[in-house]
């Protein structure tokens, strides 16, 4: 009789063991805490990334002196961000973040560029034969951008054996459209040990 | 009156010109190149291609060298190969045959010393080399 007590124990023990060895487990954590698992770019990189950035651009000169001699807030397109690292990254990540601070704070303007304003003036178009004449927005009233915003990402990766590091520049620039005047450059690095 | 007509029509020619100048003019902005026109009209007719990565991101990433990676990959490749080759036919169950671990078994530098019951342990071009003298 304990023999088979004994048993029975044995086998659930190890049928349980054996489940939640199988079983995936999920567990939520927040996008604020840092996990580096593989070493690669995360989401702890990308929000430095934007901490940094954002104050930077925030802080700069180029705000305070657009505002003095134009006389109103400065309107900023975001352009191309070119990934030449070694790694798949997203921009929009970051960029993202930048964009809300820029209309948060409310000292810079922002408007569309790339498939989003090709978009909208679809949508444009397509009131100009559907939608009731009161309400129907009209071409050639959009706001120009005084700035452009562009960047790039590259990295280096020096390894041997199990050890590596991985170094990435994120670099974003501001320049004047009307005189290709640079006005802005704002860069963060990362750098990571990773041991295999 | 055929002078009068000439006059009348070299005038209207001359303010036609002289007007068409001074709105010319009048479109440039002080300092502005005269030949902007050119410009504008050259890239305006690339502007759906030139603005179309506006907030994207394009890749242009590399492959970057990584040793221990490049370690698992030919283990890898290795196993893959062995895989293939020992569940070929090919491979008879005496010797080593042409395996990548012991790539020069098979292959005319081992003469298996009757099969696989010799089947050394060690590399050929090591101290292994005193089997065969």
């Amino acid at each position: 009789m304990q023999l088979k007590k004994t048993v029975a124990i044995a086998v659930f023990a190890v049928s349980a063991l054996a489940i939640s060895s199988c079983s995936r487990q999920v567990t939520r954590i927040n996008p604020d805490q840092a996990v580096d698992i593989s070493g690669n770019w995360n989401n702890t990189d990308s929000r430095m990334v934007a901490q940094e950035l954002t104050t930077n651009i925030l802080n700069a000169a180029w705000l305070n002196n657009h505002t003095q001699q134009a006389g109103k807030k400065p309107v900023v397109v975001v352009g191309m961000v070119q990934n030449k690292s070694h790694e798949h990254i997203e921009a929009e990540t970051f960029i993202k973040d930048l964009e809300q601070s820029f209309l948060q704070t409310q000292r810079i303007g922002l408007v569309q560029g790339g498939k989003k304003r090709e978009e909208l003036r679809g949508e444009k178009a397509d009131q100009q034969t559907n939608a009731s004449v009161s309400t129907m927005k009209k071409f050639g009233l959009e706001s120009g951008a005084d700035f452009i915003l562009q960047g790039s990402i590259n990295s280096i990766v020096d390894s041997h054996k199990r050890q590596k590091v991985v170094y990435y520049q994120v670099n974003l620039e501001l320049t004047n459209i009307q005189t290709n005047e640079v006005v802005w450059i704002g860069d963060k690095k990362i750098a990571k040990y990773v041991k295999n | 009156m055929k002078r009068s007509l000439f006059l009348t029509f070299l005038a209207a020619g001359l303010a036609v010109m002289s007007l068409s100048a001074r709105a010319q003019q009048r479109t440039l902005e002080p300092d502005q190149n005269p030949r902007a026109r050119e410009s504008a009209g050259k890239y305006s007719r690339m502007i759906d291609s030139l603005t179309s990565n506006q907030g994207a991101t394009v890749q242009n990433t590399y492959k970057a060298y990584d040793w221990y990676e490049a370690r698992e990959a030919r283990r890898q490749e290795r196993r893959a190969y062995n895989a293939v080759y020992f569940n070929s036919g090919y491979y008879s169950d005496y010797g080593f045959g042409s395996s990548l671990f012991y790539p020069a078994y098979g292959r005319g530098y081992y003469n298996n010393f009757g099969g696989a019951y010799f089947a050394p342990t060690f590399r050929i071009g090591g101290r292994g080399n005193r089997f065969y003298h």
